[in-house]
């Protein structure tokens, strides 16, 4: 870049004052600075009521952009590849926003719902090439004076061409949906664990949870709202059993590899009301959040620490390098950043609304919002 | 109940289901129903009832449950939790809460009680 501004400025038609050099020297420079600050920045993107949809730049620890949703409360967010755009769940889980990061806007609003049916949408993922959406909906048929549930589906939805195609009838309780690296593949995450294979449309396997265990096993509730993964590659959330021998309920820890579809049980204790977990970037440690923070040691497998919050948070996620721990607040306008070390709140950022159970999502490396 | 004899179709529905229950020991798995969260499918955090003051825990205690009090009232009504307790956001009342940023700094502004629906 300053290379060609030389050779410019070396034509004595084109060579300007001194002070206009001076001038473009100093944007020039200021360019490059502020290009180079962008691609050293992550930016994290989350929801808040009623309807907008934030991007914090995690450097800062400060909000950069507030973009208008045409719904309310945005819930499930799924960054593009290229982190340009953000698809969003909003109007209580009934449609999916595509937002334009750097132009700032809605571009467009994709509706399944076909009349006098009214949908839910649980789970939605994007393809790893960034040009196919994958739903889970619930539909209602709505009577004059009945509401009648129909069985759940999973769908497709071409992002180049708009076409929609449904894929096949849900299995049961299915709340997300992930993308592995198999192209052929999509994993569904309900009552069990069930693995899809998208040529033959069909479960091709099916991991149990909470059905289907021998007699002395015990179902595993989980709660696969809330799935931050993005810095791991981990799927990661806490569930409770009930210990078949004591009759007491135990708390422990199930982790997928979003890449193979392998998961990894830990049972870590008597049971701590939690929501949900992240695993840490290089995959040491995990954090678990609901009224507290809880540091789990995923080499030995065991609680490392728990840290009171004051609050309770539904979602929580962390920085690339694993430093910093983002606990949006449920009820209050803002979020809180804990040290991943000393688990001590060091920073509040005050937001124009509620998170709520709103997904915090990061963009994905060297996006520029 | 022998004595209550059912009128219309849906009266009629709600016999057959009930005998059909009890006659099964559970409800009829042939077709989807809504059904409601309850323990075991609780989830620890959540309480069984919508009645500010007076909610608890699966274990009969209070410290399970979200804190502050307020995050219920987005972070349950919109997943699924208590509908029936609330304005209906997606229908009738779709501004009901759109005054309120912050369940606990603004709940004063939420429209509790809709008057006007336009």
């Amino acid at each position: 870049m300053f290379g060609t501004t030389h050779v410019i400025l070396r034509s004595p038609l084109l060579r300007p004052g001194r002070r206009a050099q001076l001038a473009i020297a100093l944007g020039l420079l200021l360019l490059a600075t502020s290009l180079g600050w962008s691609q050293d920045h992550e930016y994290f993107v989350l929801g808040i009521h009623p309807t907008g949809l934030l991007v914090i730049d995690s450097s800062r620890d400060e909000i950069v952009a507030q973009i208008p949703t045409r719904g309310r409360s945005p819930k499930e967010l799924i960054p593009s590849p290229d982190g340009k755009h953000v698809f969003l769940t909003t109007d209580g889980r009934a449609k999916i926003e595509v937002v334009n990061v750097p132009g700032r806007k809605v571009e467009d609003v994709i509706d399944l719902a076909q009349p006098g049916i009214k949908i839910n949408i649980f789970g939605l993922a994007l393809s790893r090439k960034g040009d196919r959406l994958f739903v889970h909906i619930r539909p209602v048929k709505e009577l004059p004076d009945e509401y009648v549930a129909m069985p759940p589906e999973i769908w497709s939805v071409d992002l180049n061409t708009h076409a929609r195609k449904k894929i096949m009838d849900a299995p049961d309780s299915v709340v997300s949906l992930f993308v592995p690296a198999d192209p052929n593949r999509l994993i569904a995450w309900g009552n069990d664990v069930y693995f899809i294979d998208l040529a033959e449309r069909r479960v091709v396997e099916t991991v149990p949870m909470r059905t289907g265990l021998p007699p002395d096993q015990s179902p595993m509730d989980t709660l696969p709202f809330f799935n931050q993964y993005e810095q791991s590659g981990i799927v990661s959330m806490p569930y409770f059993a009930t210990n078949p021998f004591t009759h007491k309920m135990v708390l422990g820890l199930v982790n997928m590899d979003v890449d193979t579809g392998k998961l990894d049980v830990m049972e870590l204790g008597p049971a701590i009301p939690l929501y949900s977990s992240v695993v840490s970037p290089d995959r040491k440690r995990a954090y678990m959040v609901m009224n507290q923070l809880v540091a789990v040691d995923l080499t030995q497998r065991k609680i490392a620490e728990v840290r009171d919050t004051g609050g309770t948070t539904y979602v929580v996620n962390l920085t690339r390098d694993g430093k910093k721990v983002y606990l949006p607040s449920s009820a209050g306008p803002f979020v809180d950043v804990y040290d991943a070390e000393t688990l001590k709140l060091i920073h509040r950022i005050e937001l124009p609304g509620d998170p709520s159970s709103s997904q915090l999502r990061a963009l994905p490396p060297g996006a520029v919002p | 109940m022998k004595h209550l004899k059912p009128l219309n179709k849906k009266a009629r529905k709600i016999e057959a289901a009930a005998q059909q229950q009890a006659d099964s020991g559970s409800p009829a798995e042939s077709k989807p129903d809504v059904r409601a969260l309850q323990a075991p499918q609780l989830p620890l955090g959540c309480a069984l009832i919508f009645d500010p003051g007076w909610e608890a825990d699966s274990s009969g205690q209070m410290t399970g449950l979200c804190q502050p009090m307020e995050a219920d009232l987005y972070g349950c009504y919109d997943e699924c939790w208590w509908p029936a307790q609330l304005p209906d956001q997606l229908t009738s009342f779709l501004e009901w809460s759109d005054k309120c940023a912050s369940a606990e700094r603004d709940w004063r502004k939420l429209d509790l009680v809709p008057t006007d629906n336009k």
